[in-house]
């Protein structure tokens, strides 16, 4: 047969609480480590579609104002990063090739750099009518793996390429960024 | 030295189980998970092609992506994924709404000419050659509930095409497909997914 312990509080040796309950709903404490692969925090930010967005041209990169501060509970679990981002670019009649850019930027918040980028080009687009205005799609994820328990930054960033007549209206579309952080 | 309880079963005074177990497996309570774990995760994923006429400014279901899940926890979130692969008649604009039920989620944004409100996912598709290309519905959002363990939540999404001049949309291909002789060829699949964080 079975048996069963009834109990308020575990607590262990260490006096750490790993679970407690008022007898009408229990909790167990954030503490706890959970088995690898178990998500155990997750953080989302995103900013809405803009129908009045401009077409702008920026050969450096400019932040879309997705980005995320998010402290690792556990040294070596890994945060899974997802993107969906929806600018809309143009594909101009000279040079005719549309050219935008779209990057994950950040890591560890004191030093911060260059994690993925992707390039968005086609060739000759634009020349084969009038200027085509392109509404792309940037979703693409990415696993980051943490080394010490420290805060993290993660930020979307676009640009264009370096001719004048390519340009994106960054905010068209909208976006999402989401982070999980899951156990190591 | 840290000591050892051996039991198969762990209530609390309410008698509510936290933990259990047969012996050789164990299960911890789902309602027992501290806020920010995933607890849940459902998936709908179809490759049906199914054509949907011009809207003309309304909006109308895509009955395939109805999803529905029954909650673990109580005053959980709900990340939703949206992966929806699509064909449009050229020149178009197709947006996009999101419900849960009958109420309509703050998703998108908020132009009020035509009411359409929503994601607009595509903006102006090319319109010469804009026919034979297949496009994304790539979304996300973050849905807090207030309902109870046990309450069953369906997600549901709705399109519309641009203005007063119909545009027909099929799903998981390109809207003209049999121009070039492989028809069906060029069919992928469209996936919702639904996970359940702890509140």
């Amino acid at each position: 047969m079975a048996s069963i312990l009834k109990v308020d509080k575990i607590v262990d040796s260490g006096s750490n609480v790993l679970a407690t309950s008022s007898g009408s709903g229990h909790t167990i404490a954030s503490g706890v480590t959970f088995p690898a692969g178990s998500v155990i925090q997750l953080a989302f930010d995103s900013f809405v579609p803009n129908s009045s967005a401009s077409f702008v041209n920026n050969s450096s990169y400019q932040d879309t104002g997705l980005e995320i501060a998010i402290t690792n509970k556990t040294a070596g679990n890994y945060f899974l990063i997802r993107i969906d981002y929806r600018p809309k670019v143009i594909a101009p009649t000279s040079p005719g090739d549309p050219l935008h850019y779209t990057r994950l930027y950040g890591g560890l918040t004191a030093s911060q750099s260059q994690l993925w980028e992707l390039e968005w080009r086609s060739d000759n687009l634009g020349k084969l009518g009038d200027s085509v205005y392109w509404a792309t799609t940037n979703s693409f994820s990415y696993k980051f793996t943490t080394s010490s328990v420290a805060s993290h930054t993660f930020k979307v960033q676009w640009k264009t390429g370096t001719d004048g007549n390519q340009k994106t209206a960054f905010d068209y579309g909208g976006g999402e960024l989401t982070i999980m952080e899951i156990a190591g | 030295m840290g000591s050892t309880l051996t039991v198969d079963n762990i209530k609390d005074s309410g008698d509510n189980t936290l933990v259990s177990s047969t012996g050789s497996g164990h299960t911890i309570a789902s309602g027992a998970f501290p806020a920010g774990i995933m607890i849940q995760v459902v998936q709908n994923n179809f490759a049906d092609n199914t054509s949907y006429p011009g809207s003309t400014n309304t909006f109308i279901e895509v009955t395939e992506a109805s999803t529905a899940i029954t909650l673990n926890g109580t005053n959980s979130k709900i990340l939703m994924t949206y992966n929806i692969a699509f064909g449009s008649a050229g020149d178009n604009m197709p947006s996009w709404q999101i419900y849960e039920g009958s109420t309509q989620l703050p998703v998108g944004n908020s132009i009020t000419s035509y009411n359409r409100k929503g994601v607009g996912a595509s903006g102006n598709l090319h319109y010469s050659t804009g026919q034979y290309n297949v496009y994304g519905f790539n979304y996300q959002y973050l849905h807090t509930t207030s309902s109870s363990s046990g309450t069953t939540l369906t997600f549901k999404l709705y399109l519309s095409s641009r203005g007063s001049d119909a545009k027909e949309i099929r799903l998981n291909g390109p809207q003209l497909w049999t121009g070039w002789g492989d028809a069906n060829l060029h069919t992928t699949r469209s996936s919702v997914t639904l996970m359940e964080i702890a509140g």
